[in-house]
């Protein structure tokens, strides 16, 4: 049985799946029968290491298209068990399509503390009051649902009140961080 | 419910800090540059009690976030 870019495409879209996009039912056994019915084991074990050992290249260094071209080709220029141009056809498809959303995925993976889940917030202006300097006053009410990603049964709800000068307060840090991100990270 | 139903005893927010990293690689992955905002909220109950809330967000994450702040500034001003 013929390895060609569509089986091992096939084949690396699988190992994708169970690897990075948390679907544990793409299992070797399972992709075997899928993809490679005919081919003998060894050579299936073989195929897979293979296979394997290409992606963790390419995802490690979150390759761009130049250093991927770049690996190919260097990888087709190999003394021994050289890669096929159809192999490099495969893998060139599969990072087209794979690249971002892989990394997307690893970067969430990586972040262990809690996340935002959501953010509500509201208005409320106090009408009446004992002194009446108080009428009319908004007042700026956020709940915030925090999500730990190990326990994500467990969602913490944070509600705070904020006036209008803790809420500038507020928007000062939010500029502050903006700027930062604009200083220090290519966006 | 939604938050304009719910009557409630909001906290007071009483602190926020912040700050800007970059997760620079991980097992998976040596390059996995990716920036983040960690901020932690202390919010002061009706007795005076402080709880303190951490959590990390992405940038896309922080600028909507900021967002929303924004939109809720703009909005007290009208009133």
């Amino acid at each position: 049985m013929a390895t060609n870019a569509k089986n091992i495409s096939a084949l690396l879209t699988g190992l994708a799946k169970r690897n990075y996009y948390n679907e544990p039912e793409f299992t070797d056994e399972f992709l075997k029968s899928q993809i490679f019915p005919d081919l003998s084991d060894e050579a299936y074990a073989t195929l897979l290491k293979r296979c394997s050992n290409y992606m963790k290249n390419l995802v490690s260094a979150d390759m761009d298209f130049n250093q991927l071209e770049a690996f190919l080709t260097s990888q087709m220029k190999r003394r021994e068990a050289a890669m096929t141009e159809e192999e490099a056809s495969a893998y060139r498809k599969f990072w087209k399509v794979h690249k971002n959303k892989i990394h997307d995925t690893l970067v969430s993976k990586t972040n262990w503390n809690n996340s935002l889940k959501k953010v509500s917030w509201r208005i409320d202006v106090k009408s009446q009051s004992k002194s009446a300097e108080n009428i009319n006053e908004p007042s700026a009410i956020v709940e915030l649902q925090i999500e730990n990603p190990e326990e994500s049964q467990k969602t913490e709800v944070v509600q705070f009140e904020m006036d209008e000068s803790r809420l500038a307060h507020v928007l000062q840090n939010m500029k502050d961080i903006e700027d930062q991100i604009v200083q220090y990270c290519q966006q | 419910m939604d938050l304009s139903e719910r009557g409630l005893t909001a906290g007071k927010l009483v602190d926020m800090k912040w700050k800007l990293g970059v997760a620079v690689c991980s097992d998976e992955c040596k390059s996995l540059n990716s920036p983040f905002v960690a901020m932690t909220l202390k919010v002061a109950d009706a007795s005076g009690k402080i709880s303190t809330h951490t959590f990390e967000l992405t940038i896309p994450q922080f600028q909507n976030f900021s967002e929303q702040m924004k939109d809720m500034a703009a909005r007290m001003e009208m009133i």
